[in-house]
């Protein structure tokens, strides 16, 4: 009985989840900004999985994100104009790159695991940066353009959110499914006690190595995805500073969570965008913002939700 | 039940932030007015240069009148803090949500082609000023773009024709190794074989790099006429500064690429003493008008403006002519109205919008670096010592690699 009643709310709360997120772009000062939002709700949900499910703080999540972008961008520019097999190709690659660096760097683990990552990271934007006559160096890859998908006419803003959207969702729902699956509690028991993990016999490393491949096939989606909203893929997406923010989003939202970096992402992006509009010192107010979340609630805005609304049982 | 309280967390917190941001975000405005906005970095690297583009935008919009096609002229400013991702974002908003007519200025490179992008998506004029990619006005040009101010290929030209003219004909020339260094070197390297001269040499180095000893010994041994320094900011002041360590200013004439008085005053009057390079305008300018405009804006800022602020005056000036000689706001008679049309305004005595490849040309000044004694009043940091035709300065009809389409 208990069981049918909650499933039933549960899905009339899913539910007016996903009508929400439909209304969401005329809710946002403009179309794009929620585009933006989501593209980067879903980079930090794929980054929670690794950080907050496997406890791996990973600094160069950037390299998922834009390889993802410009493997996208290039497919659609140099390449065949069609989004789906370019936005397969940017999964693929991504993904790929995460096997190579995920291989050789979760042999490590705490801060030399993190700077391994940077390295990586900082590595795969010098080649971009470079390599100019295949990314466009300093001046981005521009011009990607956006053909359509059938009716599908990409061109229109509204019409790309509900396309983004539609991979945000499906991710989420197989996120969902991969935490809490036998896997995800793997994952869980790893990070709280790795040794006495493998003492049960798990091979941890081999956990370890799948779950930062598949947050970095989510990584170089929500990059794909990023290079058709923008039109172009900026050199910045491999940057350090794109690992950061997605650090930052996700221990704003609170890690661990799956929905907190999700918040994490809304919130971060609209306050600046709103701040930024009104004071050059935006930069200040989200500093101290941060320092406000590390600071005063560690769980992130999620534990705000849980402990005021007293919704946690 | 755990989950089910997630959900409902999130939904509660996602209508909270919706609320509020749909209560900040103003009432759309009717379209009728003529719209401008200024896109420009405002708290990232160019802040200290560019920021103050949004008064001299506003200066231009009071001077005009404040009227246009019997309503008052609408502004709106955004920043994009120096990113390019940023950038194009908010020229959505702008084209979009704001439904302005044109975006001015948007420094970065990326952050320019980003924009132009856009304008020709939402076929809405774009006027970059502080982006000086020759790509604006070559391989990605289009009818919605009026590339105002400079480019890199007027840079270089302009100070290397002058320079192998007056100061020598054996160069060696230090560049910053990327995409920007390589094309200026290009440019400055054509220049000086268009004047029979000779480049002894030219190190290619890393961005960021503090130590430019090797490159400075190497250069002084080559015993060249003039020294080109192809980099900008710290770059640019720390292999000036060891030139003067070394003591090579003795022999050697230093080009720089970019000049700003900012940059001088930074660093004082003595790094940079009588070094050259181009400039699109000094405050010292004798246009129409431009005195006018710099004893205004010393008395607002309390220092001189710079040569975006100028720019930015400049386009919004012109554009709002432009609208007013059509009659009407739409982007293609504006457009009509713009190119091929000559000008004489505080920027530019004479300018003209070139139609082939929407660049608007002038005479470019060459500018000397004063010595500190040389200084009589605050921020009087440069002499104007020549000038280089517009048609020498800029590439040549044919040559840009334009093609501008249709509307």
């Amino acid at each position: 009985m208990i069981d049918s009643a909650m499933s039933k709310k549960k899905i009339i709360t899913l539910s007016s989840a996903v009508l929400l997120s439909l209304l969401f772009p005329y809710l946002t000062p403009y179309t794009a900004l929620a585009s933006e939002i989501l593209v980067f709700a879903l980079f930090a949900m794929s980054y929670d999985l690794v950080l907050g499910y496997a406890g791996m703080l990973s600094f160069g999540h950037a390299a998922f994100f834009g390889i993802g972008a410009y493997t996208t961008g290039i497919m659609l520019v140099r390449v065949y104009p069609s989004v789906m097999p370019a936005l397969l190709a940017g999964v693929i690659v991504s993904s790929l790159a995460a096997l190579f660096v995920g291989y050789l760097s979760i042999r490590r683990s705490g801060i030399y695991f993190t700077m391994v990552t940077l390295a990586f990271a900082q590595m795969f934007y010098f080649t971009a940066f470079k390599w100019t006559g295949l990314t466009g160096g300093d001046d981005g890859l521009q011009g990607v353009p956006r053909p359509s998908i059938g009716p599908l006419d990409l061109t229109s803003e509204i019409t790309l959110y509900y396309f983004i959207l539609f991979f945000v969702l499906l991710s989420i729902t197989i996120g969902l499914r991969v935490v809490n699956s036998p896997f995800g509690k793997t994952l869980q028991a790893l990070r709280e006690n790795k040794d006495r993990t493998m003492s049960i016999g798990y091979d941890v490393d081999k956990f370890r190595l799948i779950v930062f491949i598949i947050s970095g096939f989510f990584s170089g989606l929500a990059g794909g995805l990023y290079a058709l909203l923008l039109n172009f893929v900026p050199l910045s997406s491999l940057y350090w500073t794109t690992s950061g923010e997605v650090v930052v989003m996700t221990i704003v939202g609170g890690m661990g969570t799956l929905f907190g970096p999700v918040l994490g992402a809304l919130g971060i992006i609209l306050l600046r965008d709103i701040i930024s509009n009104f004071t050059e010192s935006w930069n200040f107010i989200m500093g101290l913002i941060f320092m406000g979340c590390v600071l005063g609630f560690r769980g992130g805005i999620m534990s705000i939700i849980r402990d005021k609304l007293k919704l946690n049982v | 039940m755990k989950k089910y309280n997630k959900i409902f967390g999130v939904l509660v917190v996602f209508l909270m932030v919706s609320g509020i941001s749909a209560l900040i975000v103003s009432p759309a405005v009717a379209a009728d007015p003529v719209k401008v906005a200024v896109l420009t970095d405002m708290s990232g690297p160019y802040a200290g240069i560019t920021a103050k583009n949004v008064d001299a935008a506003r200066m231009a919009i009071e001077d005009f009148g404040g009227k246009l096609l019997g309503q008052n002229i609408e502004f709106v400013y955004r920043d994009h803090q120096c990113k390019p991702d940023v950038a194009n974002q908010k020229a959505k908003e702008l084209y979009e949500k704001e439904k302005v007519d044109v975006i001015i200025d948007c420094p970065n490179s990326a952050a320019g082609l980003a924009v132009s992008n856009q304008a020709r998506i939402h076929k809405k004029l774009f006027f970059p000023i502080g982006s000086g990619t020759t790509r604006l006005n070559g391989s990605d040009c289009h009818r919605y773009t009026f590339h105002w101010g400079y480019n890199d290929y007027m840079l270089a030209t302009a100070a290397g024709l002058w320079a192998a003219d007056n100061l020598g004909k054996r160069w060696y020339t230090i560049t910053a190794d990327y995409a920007w260094g390589h094309s200026l070197l290009k440019n400055f390297k054509n220049a000086l074989k268009s004047r029979g001269g000779t480049l002894l040499g030219n190190d290619m180095v890393a961005l960021g790099t503090s130590d430019f000893s090797p490159y400075i010994l190497k250069a002084m041994n080559a015993n060249p006429d003039v020294l080109v320094l192809l980099n900008a900011g710290k770059d640019g002041v720390n292999s000036t500064k060891q030139a003067n360590e070394f003591g090579l200013k003795k022999k050697v004439k230093i080009i720089h690429a970019l000049f700003f008085i900012e940059g001088i005053k930074a660093v004082g009057p003595d790094v940079f003493a009588d070094d050259y390079g181009a400039a699109p305008w000094y405050w010292k300018s004798q246009n129409p008008g431009a005195q006018k405009f710099v004893a205004q804006w010393q008395k607002k800022f309390n220092k001189p403006p710079n040569w975006m602020n100028a720019a930015t005056y400049s386009a919004v000036t012109q554009y709002l002519e432009a609208v007013k000689r059509a009659g009407i706001k739409d982007a293609k008679p504006v457009i009509e109205k713009l190119e091929g049309h000559t000008f004489r305004d505080i920027f530019a005595n004479p300018g003209y919008i070139r139609p082939d490849n929407h660049m608007k040309v002038a005479d470019a000044n060459i500018i000397r670096a004063k010595r500190k004694e040389e200084i009589k009043e605050p921020w009087d940091f440069f002499e104007f010592v020549g000038s280089v035709s517009a048609k020498d300065a800029y590439e040549p009809v044919g040559k840009t690699g334009c093609n501008m389409g249709g509307f």
